[in-house]
């Protein structure tokens, strides 16, 4: 009865190659159920295993488990690798050219100026700078007498005022257009005691304009009131604040300077942040950029809006936005930025 | 205030540093340096020579040979100048000479003759833009000099404050100078008072009074007889020009010379042209027209400061002379006029004409009426250098004294408060009085007594402020002032502001920013009625009015940039606008057209409509968290919108925007074509709004929600929110949402109808709804609105 063994192993021979083989889920579902289905090969050899002798059976029997398990064995391997190649080729046929464009939205953009207004916002008032704005139509007296500007001082060639038209406040004196940031200094020191610590962002008109001026540009002032303010406290908060704003240690300089409504005042340069104060066409060759001015509060100032000389000093500061936005972007013509051409807009 | 180096030489003739230096000091005592110019200093090789004689070239009619002395040896120099003459000097450019033009002096030969260099004329040499003949340089300057040495000059174009009129001078600047390098200022020799015994034509006869006496503090005035007004030597046209001043005449040039020198502006006046023996300071009463000496006519107001022969104006004071009494060939006889003016007056009438001259520039900011006397006596004895002349011996002096010396005290506490430094007496003191102030030390103060030039030093900040400018900035230590522990305050209008703006961005919104003023026209193109204010001063009539819109910037642009925006754009802007009254709001406006996307290879991009606008600033009011209403405008419409495409943002009540299309007949003012859509909303209304809108926490259910759709025939002027305020009367509880997924008008209902597809979801949150709860509910409510809109379900 040898014959059953050797039919098992010619079975196995004849049904490897079939399983390995196949094509197909389908097909290898096919062999297998050919072979060790219950109508199968294998298993019909298994039927007639009642008629076998006493000492064959068992032989018989564990050959045809073991043909049976190694088939199985067989079946799922395959059947893997079948399952894999479909996955695969499911892929392959979904490819896509993945360096098309990506889909496009419409870019937004913020205005440089704003961008560097937020900047600089942000940097004083993680440094408890209070922020304020006031009105640009101001009065004379906000936006000169009370600075310490009187009327006919030839410090108003400084600043051209634009004028409103048949608009006047209370005293009956032309309303205009502020020069400066400066008179919410004062507004914010009628209204509030010392300490005061505060800066003030917004528009300012001159009536000017050629390739470095325009009638509309943006300050930021400054201004701190405390008992013990310094020339040593000015120093140390323009300069961690110009650090700061072009993220670089660059060398800060002061240099004395005049404005009515501060004293002593300083004009403060950077190093050139072009050519790391080597000297090139933006500095004019000196290494420096003059970026800002400041000085002491001028006590002049003081009495007006009623803060006690012997008691408080203080310091203010202003700076333009627009110098700053075109160092930080290397912008070089001022008028660009009212221009509102989409081809600088857009690349901010 | 342009500073000659030459000339401020000769106030300090120990001086060494180089212009450079001198600019580095300067910038950093505060006067800021504009720019360095250097001329003639380059021309080496080139010295004064002497043509000690002259033959005729043998070989050319037209040249000459010179035997030229340069001090070490005498030269055979061809020479083609018709002016050249034995005895006299000229610049001779020797062999190795560059001269400007590129122009490399070697050996030549000219017609056979060799010629070791050449004679130069001011062209030759740069310092002209043409020249007639060679370059007479006078008989005092020694043969052998270098001509960089007697020529070259660097000119510092020195910003000087507004408060510092002591400085607008050579002498003035000079002073500082001094202090900074430690060095004595020698002043410009006078010569004698010139005598003169002879009889004055006029002099005797002659008078001035001051009747204005307010205005005018000081005036000093003398006669010069016998002047010849003729060219001015070469040296002085030489200063003159290298300060950028153009010469006159010698007459005009010596006033200008003193003005640059001393800082006194003057002025000398014809006598024979006078026709009274009376000059008068005053004020005018009333107006005239007046000639100034510019040729140009000016209308003279009451309050003006004038000098008057009789009742003729004959000077505007301090300003500009008059053309009546102009220096010319003819003049013999000069008055001359050296005073002190009230800078206010001064700078009110220059202010009203328009007028910025060198004198009105100096009177403004101030001149001292100490060296009133040495002015005069500068400028007559220049005068009669320059001119020939005899001086009168009477010398006309009005002065109503010195301004009271007034002494400044400084306690050494102030300044080390202010300075944050502990500072020296000692150097206080020493620096002060290498200023010039006279300093006086006790209990621990400074009593100082400024110069009477230095009319700025008026409190103890103005001390301190001199301390620093000397000292120097780099003198002080940076220290952070200790922190303070408070928040720190902003106002809602700039605490949203950054929300907005990112906002805008992330919606694919562009930030323009605009000059607060625009140009009628544009307005009017918005609404021909609009009402604004103008500016009383408008640099043109593109930037006359204060805004009282942002739109019709924005739709400016939108037509001036089209060629960029064909696919569409997305644009706003946030800023102040201007009522008609000069208040002030914060507007927040924008404008959007085209495509939803950028043209592109994926997908076909929907063009956008009103409801993109809508969906827009619901977002936005969402992510302020404020809680607007978005109504339709039967009674709140804009006219600047399409009057059935709108609809009013509407907070507490009132209107605070509009949201639609702009109405068409704006956009073809502008030369708009496509359809544009806009919102433009009152943004501090906004910003004060913002935040305002807290966020409550609402529980839900665990059990599924059922959906059920109705698809509604209504008459077409059924509004949806009728429909939506219909269901919502019906306060059914278990209704959780309300969604409106299709409109339909056409041809599948009857005309005048139109279809609305609404998904309902309804939810309990103590049970699970059974189907037939749910029918029982919804069909109900399908009745109700048959009974309140008529509607009928489509299909059935």
């Amino acid at each position: 009865m040898t014959d059953s063994l050797q039919q098992l192993e010619l079975l196995y021979q004849e049904a490897l190659p079939l399983f390995d083989q196949s094509q197909s889920e389908e097909e290898l579902y096919q062999n297998k159920v050919n072979y060790l289905g219950k109508k199968g090969k294998i298993t019909d050899i298994l039927k007639t295993l009642g008629q076998l002798s006493a000492d064959l059976k068992p032989k018989v029997g564990a050959k045809a488990n073991q043909v049976r398990a190694e088939l199985e064995k067989s079946y799922e391997a395959r059947l893997f690798h079948l399952k894999a190649a479909a996955v695969q080729k499911a892929l392959e046929s979904d490819k896509i050219d993945v360096t098309l464009p990506a889909l496009q939205s419409w870019k937004g953009s913020i205005h440089p100026l704003s961008q560097v207004l937020t900047e600089m916002k942000d940097l004083f008032k993680r440094m408890g700078f209070d922020i304020f704005e006031g009105p640009e139509i101001e009065n004379d007296h906000h936006n000169f007498e009370a600075l310490n500007v009187p009327a006919n001082h030839p410090a108003r060639d400084m600043q051209d005022t634009f004028y409103v038209e048949d608009l006047k406040d209370q005293k009956g004196d032309a309303l205009l257009l502020r020069t400066h940031t400066s008179p919410v200094q004062i507004r914010v020191m009628l209204e509030n005691k010392p300490p005061i610590q505060m800066v003030a962002p917004g528009p300012v008109y001159r009536c000017d304009s050629d390739v470095s001026h325009t009638p509309m540009f943006h300050q930021i002032e400054g201004l701190l009131v405390d008992k013990g303010v310094n020339l040593s406290h000015l120093k140390a908060v323009l300069e961690t604040f110009l650090k700061a704003i072009f993220e670089k240690d660059l060398p800060v300089r002061f240099r004395p300077s005049y404005f009515p409504f501060t004293e002593p005042s300083a004009e403060v340069d950077i190093g050139c942040v072009f050519c790391s104060s080597k000297g090139c066409r933006i500095c004019k060759g000196t290494g420096w950029i003059e970026i800002m001015g400041c000085g002491m509060v001028h006590p002049a100032v003081f009495e007006g809006v009623g803060i006690d000389t012997h008691e408080y000093s203080g310091f203010a500061f202003g700076i333009g936005i627009e110098r700053v936005a075109m160092l930080k972007y290397g912008i070089n013509d001022l008028r660009l930025f009212f221009e509102n051409d989409p081809r600088f807009l857009s690349q901010f | 205030m342009k500073l000659s180096y030459s000339w401020l030489k000769e106030f300090l003739p120990h001086l060494t540093a180089t212009p450079f230096q001198i600019a580095e000091k300067l910038g950093s005592a505060g006067f800021e340096i504009e720019s360095i110019t250097s001329y003639g200093s380059d021309l080496s090789h080139v010295v004064v020579a002497c043509v000690v004689d002259i033959i005729q070239h043998p070989q050319a009619d037209r040249l000459k040979l010179c035997q030229v002395d340069t001090g070490h040896e005498v030269l055979t120099i061809v020479c083609g100048a018709s002016n050249v003459e034995k005895g006299k000097k000229y610049p001779l450019a020797m062999i190795g000479a560059t001269l400007p033009g590129g122009l490399v002096i070697k050996k030549a030969s000219l017609r056979g003759i060799e010629s070791f260099g050449m004679l130069c004329s001011e062209q030759e040499l740069g310092l002209a833009e043409s020249a007639a003949g060679l370059y007479l340089i006078p008989d005092s300057v020694s043969v052998g000099t270098s001509i960089s040495d007697y020529l070259g000059d660097t000119i510092l174009d020195v910003s000087t404050p507004p408060n510092r009129g002591d400085v607008l001078s050579h002498w003035g600047l000079a002073r500082e100078v001094a202090a900074q390098f430690d060095l004595k200022i020698k002043m410009p020799e006078l010569p004698a008072e010139p005598s003169s015994t002879q009889s004055f034509l006029y002099a005797s006869r002659f008078d001035i009074k001051v009747v204005d006496v307010k205005s005018c503090k000081a005036y000093f005035s003398q006669i010069i007889e016998g002047v010849k007004v003729q060219d001015s030597p070469e040296w002085l046209v030489r200063r003159l020009k290298s300060l950028g001043l153009r010469s006159v005449n010698n007459i005009v040039d010596a006033t200008n010379y003193v003005m640059m020198e001393l800082g006194h502006p003057v002025h000398a006046f014809d006598r024979g042209l006078l026709q009274n023996s009376q000059l008068q300071i005053k004020s005018l009463s009333s107006s005239l027209p007046f000639v100034t000496i510019d040729h140009n006519e000016r209308m003279l107001e009451p309050g003006d400061l004038v000098i008057c022969d009789g009742d003729t104006p004959v000077a505007l004071a301090g300003i500009m002379g008059g053309a009546n009494s102009e220096v010319g060939p003819s003049t013999k006889t000069l008055v001359l006029e050296v005073a002190s003016f009230e800078p206010d007056r001064i700078r009110k009438t220059a202010r009203r004409l328009g007028i910025k001259t060198d004198s009105s520039y100096r009177f403004e900011r101030g001149v001292d009426p100490s060296s009133l006397r040495l002015a005069l006596q500068r400028l007559t004895s220049l005068i009669i250098q320059l001119s020939g002349g005899v001086a009168s011996q009477d010398i006309f002096e009005f002065f109503t004294g010195q301004s009271p010396v007034t002494t400044v005290s400084l306690s050494l506490s102030k300044l080390q408060t202010i300075v944050g430094e502990v500072v020296s007496a000692e150097e206080v003191i020493k620096i002060f009085e290498s200023l010039s102030l006279s300093v006086k030390y006790v209990d621990q103060t400074f009593a100082v007594t400024p110069p009477s030039f230095r009319t700025d030093l008026l409190r103890d900040v103005d001390l301190i402020e001199e301390y620093v400018r000397f000292k120097g900035f780099d003198s002080i230590t940076s220290r952070l002032p200790s922190a303070l522990h408070r928040p720190v305050k902003e106002s809602p209008d700039s605490a949203c502001n950054d929300s907005v703006k990112k906002f805008f961005k992330h919606q694919g919104f562009v930030e323009s920013i605009h000059y607060s003023f625009t140009s009628w026209e544009t307005l009017q193109k918005w609404d021909p009625e609009i009402k604004a204010v103008s500016l009383a001063n408008p640099l043109n009539p593109e930037l006359a009015v204060l805004r009282p819109e942002l739109l019709p910037d924005l739709l400016a642009d939108a037509a001036r940039y089209s060629h960029f925006y064909k696919a569409g754009f997305r644009l706003y802007e946030l800023r102040t606008v201007f009522s008609n009254l000069g208040q002030e709001h914060r507007r927040l406006s924008g404008v959007y057209s085209g495509q939803s996307q950028p043209h592109q290879w994926h997908s076909q991009p929907k063009t956008l409509d009103f409801f993109y606008g809508k969906g827009l600033i619901e977002l936005l009011l969402a992510e302020l968290r404020v809680s607007a209403e978005l109504q339709a405008t039967d009674t709140l419409s804009s006219s600047s919108f399409h009057p059935f495409q709108q609809v009013a943002i509407c907070l507490n009540g009132k209107t605070i925007g509009h949201i639609g299309k702009i109405h068409p007949q704006i956009l073809s003012r502008f030369a708009l074509s496509h359809e544009i859509y806009a919102f433009d909303l009152d943004y501090s209304t906004l910003a004060l709004a913002a935040g305002k809108h807290l966020v409550k926490f609402e529980s839900y259910s665990d059990r599924p929600g059922v959906g059920r759709d109705m698809a509604l025939v209504l008459d077409r002027s059924i509004s949806f929110s009728q429909v939506l305020a219909a269901i919502q009367s019906q306060k059914i509880a278990w209704l959780k949402e309300i969604k409106l997924f299709d409109v339909y008008k056409g041809e599948k209902i009857p005309a005048e109808k139109q279809s609305m597809a609404l998904s309902l979801t309804y939810e309990s949150e103590g049970k699970t709804l059974t189907d037939e709860e749910v029918n029982k509910v919804h069909f109900g409510l399908i009745d109700k609105l048959g009974n309140l809109l008529g509607a009928e379900l489509r299909g059935s």
